[in-house]
């Protein structure tokens, strides 16, 4: 069974006035261990659908099912707790808490998770690990580069193992060399923690090294490519 | 719980600037608070202690119907049974029978109308710390013939000095004019100025002998280790006898009643419009550090921070600014106030101004440990209050359009 299914997933703006449709009849299925990009030009509605599938905003037709369950009808809390404890987030920017180092910031969804604390511990230190900043446990963010923050944000995204982790533009205000690297540590964890990445972007050496990409024009389908190996 | 501790910490020292601003609004206007607080309440009570040991004690008892007639004839009839239900009394400091005549006093140049107070000394001492005021002289001279004690300020509009001579007229008990001469033994100086320009004081035993009767006391002033206990004490006394009227300072002086009663209101209506101020300070400090985070706090709550932790991260920071803030402040209160508890803060300069409205030229603050807690509560619970639109403010936000850019 697909991890994530939209069922005839609109999303239209300002419904009553002059309706914005952002979403138009989405269909798609995602299944686990997916190393996806969602494309299309600006406006096509890529944050729409991400902002769908990872909770943060409701349908206004149809169905977003997560193994099965529908998350627009969870209540608002339920809906934060699911958010919390099963969709991994890494955003454009303001992605980590300036006030604490990157451990900390790692830690963080673990420890609102209620971990254990020697686990939090050794999770959050092997994942920064993985995304190679073992000596970059203790700084905090403005003493990091814009790549290596979001390295941490993807770090800290993986790290309490999500269902799966959702990118709006991770690269977006990364140089092109540090756009290739963040990308070659998420495929990287794609494979080694077979985990589930879904991410949206602009930036074509970012799709090629996608496994399947997802384009969308006006909001709608326009083509749904999954490439072989 | 530690997570969220941790991070409103970390929070208060991210715009050090903004935050210390609020702290030391917090703490000034809290230290300013407790100084006001102790000096009120010093000054509340050095008027209490003034008034009643000067000459109020806590408790009088009269003759019925002397209190509204001053009739000299209006003795103590009870006076055999008194002095035993007195010794009865657990909270007993001390008593004083005391022989009043209204009158008049006259030197050469001037002449007016005046309490005489016939006192004795040994009983007086055991109620009364009245001698303090004395500012020359020896207080009822023993060795001197019908000695008299009259303020500064009636010395000076009747022109006499120590060892002048003052001639008293009052009627006796049979409603005889009488007059006799009296030697001024000294001079005293209160803190109140009416009451120096209405009393003056001879011995006991010379005023009653010109009345014409040995134990003829118009008034039984007692003073007890607790003047809460007065009115209670005094009702109980009543009771026990018939002939008498027995009063505490509550209704003996109604204007000390309200200073006490409502000196304490009037210290919280202070603080209150202190704490206004400052919840208006906290409340917009606060809200501007929301606005600032936005897309922050929208981060946390995509990630999947619960609303009330959200809210409760800003409350807790607002708690750390405002317990800071309050700590210090009230360590700063009572650094300042028991600076000046020993030496007191002198406000001789107004002497006189002050002397007018019954109140002491040197002031000794008075900082009790209730009031301080109930400040340091105060501080906290404001803080909580004028946090809790911000964090409102907070948890508002909808996390999608928080994190778009
Ligand atoms: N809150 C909103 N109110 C009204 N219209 C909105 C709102 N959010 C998005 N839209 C509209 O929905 C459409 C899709 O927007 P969306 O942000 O999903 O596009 P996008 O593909 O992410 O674009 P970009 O590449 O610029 O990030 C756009 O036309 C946008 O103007
Ligand atoms: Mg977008």
């Amino acid at each position: 069974m697909p991890i994530i299914q939209t069922k005839k997933l609109y999303k239209i703006y300002n419904e009553d006035t002059i309706p914005v449709y952002a979403l138009k009849d989405l269909n798609l299925d995602f299944e686990v261990g997916e190393f996806t990009t969602i494309v299309g030009p600006s406006g096509s509605g890529k944050t729409t659908l991400l902002n769908m599938i990872g909770g943060l905003d409701v349908p206004t037709r149809g169905s977003v099912l997560v193994d099965g369950t529908d998350i627009s009808t969870l209540k608002k809390n339920q809906v934060i707790n699911f958010r919390l404890h099963h969709i991994g987030f890494v955003f454009q920017s303001y992605n980590l808490i300036p006030v604490l180092t990157a451990l900390e910031n790692v830690s963080l969804i673990m420890e609102l998770q209620n971990r254990e604390k020697k686990e939090i511990r050794e999770r959050a230190i092997h994942v920064l690990e993985e995304v190679g900043l073992a000596d970059k446990l203790n700084s905090r963010p403005s003493e990091l580069s814009g790549g290596q923050q979001q390295r941490v944000a993807v770090a800290r995204a993986l790290a309490s193992r999500p269902k799966y982790v959702l990118a709006d533009e991770p690269t977006a205000n990364l140089d092109s060399k540090s756009a290739m690297n963040l990308l070659d540590i998420m495929a990287r964890l794609n494979k080694d923690e077979s985990m589930t990445f879904i991410f949206s972007t602009h930036d074509q050496r970012v799709i090629e090294r996608a496994r399947r990409v997802v384009t969308l024009v006006d909001g709608a389908l326009y083509e749904d490519l999954k490439k072989e190996g | 719980m530690k997570t969220l501790l941790l991070l409103s910490w970390k929070n208060v020292w991210r715009n050090r600037t903004r935050s210390f601003a609020l702290m030391l609004a917090i703490t000034l206007g809290i230290a300013a608070g407790l100084i006001m607080f102790g000096l009120m309440a010093g000054m509340i009570l050095q008027r209490f202690e003034g008034l009643v040991q000067n000459q109020l004690a806590h408790i009088q008892i009269h003759e019925n119907n002397y209190l509204s007639e001053q009739e000299n004839s209006l003795i103590i009839q009870d006076l055999y049974q008194i002095k035993p239900i007195l010794d009865t009394i657990s909270s007993l400091e001390g008593y004083a029978f005391r022989t009043i005549s209204n009158g008049m006093i006259a030197s050469g140049y001037y002449s007016s109308g005046i309490k005489i107070m016939g006192l004795d000394k040994k009983e007086e001492a055991s109620i009364s710390r009245f001698p303090e005021n004395i500012t020359d002289g020896t207080y009822l001279n023993d060795s001197i013939r019908n000695p008299i004690v009259i303020s500064q300020r009636l010395a000076k509009k009747l022109r006499v000095q120590i060892g002048g001579r003052l001639v008293l007229t009052f009627q006796d008990l049979d409603g005889n004019i009488t007059s006799s001469a009296f030697r001024v033994s000294s001079l005293y100086r209160t803190s109140n100025a009416n009451f120096d320009d209405a009393n003056v004081m001879v011995k006991r035993d010379d005023l009653q002998q010109l009345l014409g009767n040995n134990e003829a006391f118009h008034q039984v002033a007692i003073l007890l280790t607790d003047h809460t206990k007065a009115a209670e004490v005094a009702m109980a006394l009543d009771l026990k006898l018939p002939n008498s009227e027995v009063r505490s300072w509550e209704s003996l002086s109604p204007e000390l009643r309200i200073l006490v009663e409502q000196g304490g209101f009037i210290m919280y209506v202070f603080m209150i419009i202190i704490l206004l101020g400052l919840a208006f300070g906290i409340l917009n400090t606060m809200l501007m550090a929301v606005f600032e985070r936005i897309q922050e706090l929208g981060m946390l709550m995509s990630l999947g921070m619960q609303k009330a932790k959200i809210a409760s991260m800003i409350i807790l920071e607002t708690i750390f600014i405002a317990i800071i803030g309050g700590v210090v402040g009230i360590g700063l209160g009572i650094l300042i106030t028991k600076s000046f508890e020993t030496k007191g803060l002198d406000l001789s300069g107004f002497a006189d101004a002050l002397a007018e409205f019954g109140y002491e030229a040197i002031i000794y603050p008075e900082l009790g440990t209730e009031d301080i807690v109930i400040t340091l509560l105060l501080v906290f619970a404001t803080s909580i209050l004028s946090a809790i639109i911000p964090a409102l403010r907070a948890v508002q936000l909808n996390p999608a359009e928080a994190v778009r850019k």
